[in-house]
């Protein structure tokens, strides 16, 4: 159904796209009294030279008269451009609304599909669910900061925390970002918000944390991992509360 | 601002107070470096047509200056400075593209000296126009960052700068390597704008003498094997082949490696009116390699416009008779696809606002949420004193417009006149809120920033609100818009660039809104000193005839000119917006602004960056996601930060030469 949706959205739109194209064309098949006066938009015509590039027969701003609707006619011009905008002059108009219907359509089924697809993601409990995301998240955290802690000497240990770090944000911080589907269907976009907006609070203790690291800033390191191990433990449960 | 704030004041206030962030030195450093790089950027942008952003730059000479020559400088340090530093280098490309106009329209009535009224009014709204972007920006920090987790590509590469000396000597080589890379492509497409004019010829005219670029390898497309001379129809055959492959008519194929770009389309045999050209811009591919599987979107609306619409509309003879298959892309750009693009954004835009209200309310509210706590505690800076900035912004437009506006017509006249003015300034204001967002999304999802289009679309607001005429006042509140959006979007790559390094944001918006405000009085000044050079030397204030050309205030004359003509495709505008709308009721709700941009953008670009994305992608697949982003992001980073390098030393370069 999505492979149909995208299918629908993406020739509506290109339908959209290419009706709307003919807004300002006014065809010249049209009887003189919808043409006359109104102002060219583009030049008109081509006059063929042997030597040069061709010449246009009326040039941009030139109103149309009926000297030159009749010289434009004789040259076999089908369409001008115009300024002004007609809805009763634009040949596209029912196929443009064909084009929106069709958008409506094909995104509809777009994202029905996506919402189909949502609770099986989210009944899945293995090892990568969000909840299971977070706490291997948070017990690294909790392993740091007892690696902090117990170190003899200041500073040693900021390399293994910067490594540490780069690894959880590289598996366990990424995937639980990418569980956002998983997390909106169970949460609603207000309540993963709300979740998100905790967990970027810790993500960024954490990342704090890692930048301390490299500057050798151990009691700096030390006490974003503080506040990052207190941030996700009192949002740790909103993971899995909308179940 | 104390020299050693406590470092880390989060959410718990008894923090260990030794680790560097908002020092003086970085403020002083950001000013110094923002200054200079403002002053120089807006020279040569008013000469060669583009300005760059001055993050990138920022981070390197910080390394260089607080970690190397002051020996303190931590990564967050250093991420102050660059931006500071950003923050007054960025509102001189909304200023450049648009104060210009008024000097080419009419240089007499619209002289800007430092004694005019003119001049001080158009740099209050530009001051105006940059605490507004910062101040309407901010509150939907959370929103982009923290919650919809958009990739503002710069922002990552700056951030994979300053973590570069902790992230391991490896990675340290990668981003180097990615910075040397770039600088090489770059080198022979920027060097040509060196131009310089020493000589004198027998005529007394000054020859510029061009320095090497790619069109001096020479590269051509394979002329046509001869005709015979008695066949008539080879004769035929071999004109119709040379006329295809000597467009300029210069008597030799044309170039397939040009200047800037490569047309493999040509090369290729492409239809005339299908451009398949790349720009060689390592930037775009490197933004296009951070941007990943997503930015394939932008790719697709490219495609759509210039390989299904434009070939489409030509082959309907929908195309003016005259314009040659070769002509269609750029006719068809200029008729077509950069207004339904500029609708579509919109409309994108308005859509993925709608939707993302939920998200939005959240943040508000997690924001007033912090009005009870202590001031270390906050971790954002809170709406009172945003609301209190934005207010004394609007009050300084509002004050900017009274003064300038005349009692012309429009959908205003007959109103008193200081009541058309406050609408004019708080519609104005309305409209950079809304812009300031729509720019956002753009570059936190692409990179890329329609300056222009949101430029060109409040001009003409402006001057259906007081009247055609009144061009003074257009410009005036186009000016703030550009400064402003250029701003919003400018701050929140930054914003981005703290998320990842672990920035306090209050920190950065503090020192953000602080120092904004100084980078268009830098751009003014300079301007103000280039017309009195240039006034010396040839008798004109600016543009053609004069060193600086100002190209991009001559694409914005040439809309305004539109304007007064009742040349504005409104129709194209108003489909753009429905199309825009609907297409987001698909996968998500902004897709409208990615096809959008792409319709807006010049495709060369678009190509490019879509290159960028399938690299990323084949990456992926072949080595995995983790190393695609642990030694991808970092060379690609590289990429971006490279160009941007080399553009200012060319810029420099530039200056000195004139």
């Amino acid at each position: 159904m999505k492979t149909l949706g995208q299918l629908v959205l993406w020739g509506s739109l290109a339908g959209g796209v290419l009706s709307a194209a003919t807004a300002y064309l006014a065809p010249l098949s049209a009887p003189d009294e919808k043409l006359l006066g109104l102002t060219l938009a583009a030049p008109a015509g081509r006059i063929e030279k042997p030597d040069a590039a061709p010449l246009p027969i009326a040039r941009k701003d030139q109103q149309i008269s009926a000297e030159l609707l009749s010289e434009l006619r004789s040259a076999g011009v089908r369409n001008v451009r115009v300024k002004q905008f007609g809805i009763g002059r634009w040949r596209g108009k029912w196929f443009f609304l064909l084009s929106l219907v069709g958008l409506a359509v094909g995104g509809t089924l777009v994202r029905f599909s996506n919402m189909s697809g949502r609770p099986r993601q989210g009944e899945k409990t293995s090892a990568d669910s969000p909840e299971h995301l977070l706490q291997k998240i948070q017990s690294t955290v909790e392993h740091l900061r007892s690696t902090v802690a117990d170190m003899s000497q200041p500073g040693a240990g900021m390399e293994q925390i910067r490594h540490e770090i780069t690894q959880l944000q590289q598996t366990h911080m990424a995937a639980f970002v990418e569980a956002r589907p998983v997390l909106v269907a169970r949460l609603g976009l207000a309540g993963y918000a709300r979740l998100m907006d905790s967990y970027a609070a810790a993500e960024r203790q954490i990342n704090r944390a890692w930048s301390a690291a490299a500057d050798n800033a151990h009691e700096e390191a030390a006490a974003c991992l503080d506040e990052a191990s207190a941030l996700l433990q009192e949002r740790g449960s909103e993971a899995s509360s909308g179940r | 601002m104390s020299s050693e704030t406590p470092a880390g004041a989060g959410n718990t206030p008894n923090r260990p107070p030794a680790y560097r962030e908002s020092t003086v030195a970085a403020i002083v450093f950001g000013l110094v470096v923002g200054a200079v790089m403002n002053a120089s950027i807006t020279y040569a942008g008013l000469k060669i047509g583009f300005t760059i952003g001055g993050s990138a730059i920022a981070a390197v000479l910080g390394f260089g200056v607080l970690r190397g020559l002051l020996r303190r400088g931590t990564i967050l340090e250093t991420n102050i400075g660059q931006t500071v530093a950003s923050a007054v280098n960025i509102p001189n490309s909304g200023i450049i593209f648009t104060v210009p106009v008024l000097l080419l329209l009419d240089p007499v009535q619209y002289a800007l000296r430092a004694d005019g009224r003119l001049f001080w009014l158009l740099t209050i709204a530009c001051v105006a126009g940059a605490v507004l972007g910062c101040a309407f920006i901010i509150p939907v920090r959370k929103q982009m960052i923290d919650i919809d987790r958009l990739r503002f590509p710069t922002g990552t590469a700056v951030a994979a700068i300053l973590k570069s000396p902790g992230a391991g000597v490896a990675k340290a080589w990668v981003l180097l390597a990615g910075v040397l890379t770039a600088m090489l492509i770059y080198l022979p497409v920027a060097l040509p704008d060196i131009k310089l004019g020493a000589n004198a010829s027998p005529g007394g005219q000054q020859q510029r003498v061009s320095l090497w670029g790619y069109g001096d390898l020479n590269w051509r497309l394979p002329a046509p094997r001869p005709a015979q001379q008695n066949n008539p129809a080879d004769r035929k055959r071999f004109e119709e082949e040379w006329k295809r492959v000597d467009r300029d008519r210069d008597g030799k194929p044309d170039l397939v490696l040009t200047q800037q770009t490569i047309d493999i389309g040509r090369l290729l045999h492409f239809p005339d009116q299908i451009q398949f050209i790349f720009a060689i811009a390592p930037f775009a591919l490197g933004a296009g390699y951070v941007t990943g599987r997503a930015g394939l979107l932008v790719l697709a609306g490219g495609v759509l416009a210039f390989f299904v619409l434009n070939p489409f509309v030509f082959a309907m003879g929908w195309t003016p008779e005259h314009v040659p298959a070769a002509g269609v892309p750029d006719y068809a750009f200029a008729a077509f696809n950069r207004p339904l693009g500029i609708g579509m954004l919109l409309g994108g835009a308005l859509m993925g606002m709608l939707a993302s209200l939920p998200s939005i309310k959240e943040a508000l509210k997690s924001l007033a949420a912090t009005r009870g706590q202590h001031a270390r505690q906050k971790t954002e800076l809170g709406l009172k004193v945003l609301l209190a900035a934005a207010a004394i912004a609007i009050a300084g437009l509002f004050v900017a417009s009274d003064l300038l506006v005349g009692t012309g017509g429009g959908w205003l006249a007959g109103l008193n006149p200081h009541l058309r003015s406050l609408i004019v300034a708080l519609v104005g204001a309305a409209w950079i809120w809304f812009g300031g967002v729509i720019i956002a999304q753009c570059t936190g999802m692409t990179d890329w920033s329609p300056i222009s289009g949101m430029a060109l679309l409040t001009v003409v607001l402006v001057m259906l609100l007081i009247g055609t005429q009144e061009v003074a006042g257009a410009v005036l509140i186009g000016a703030a818009m550009c400064v402003a959006i250029s701003c919003a979007a400018d701050m929140m790559q930054d914003l981005k660039t703290g998320y990842i390094v672990g920035a306090q944001p209050k920190r950065q918006q503090t020192v953000e809104l602080l120092t904004t405000g100084l980078g268009p009085l830098v751009t003014m000044a300079t301007i103000l000193l280039i017309v009195a050079s240039n006034m010396e030397s040839t008798g004109r204030p600016i543009g053609p005839g004069t060193a600086t050309v100002a190209p991009q205030a001559q694409a914005l004359q040439a809309v305004i000119t539109g304007v007064q003509g009742g040349d504005v495709p409104y129709a194209l505008y108003g489909c753009g917006a429905v199309l825009g709308v609907l297409l987001g009721i698909g996968s998500f709700a902004g897709l409208g602004v990615l096809v959008g941009l792409s319709m807006y953008l010049p495709i060369i670009y678009v190509l490019t960056y879509g290159v960028g994305c399938l690299i990323n992608m084949g990456v992926t697949l072949i080595k995995g996601k983790t190393w695609a982003e642990e030694w991808g992001v970092p060379f690609c980073a590289g990429l971006i930060v490279g160009e941007a390098v080399l553009s200012l030393v060319i810029n420099a370069l530039v200056l000195c030469v004139n």
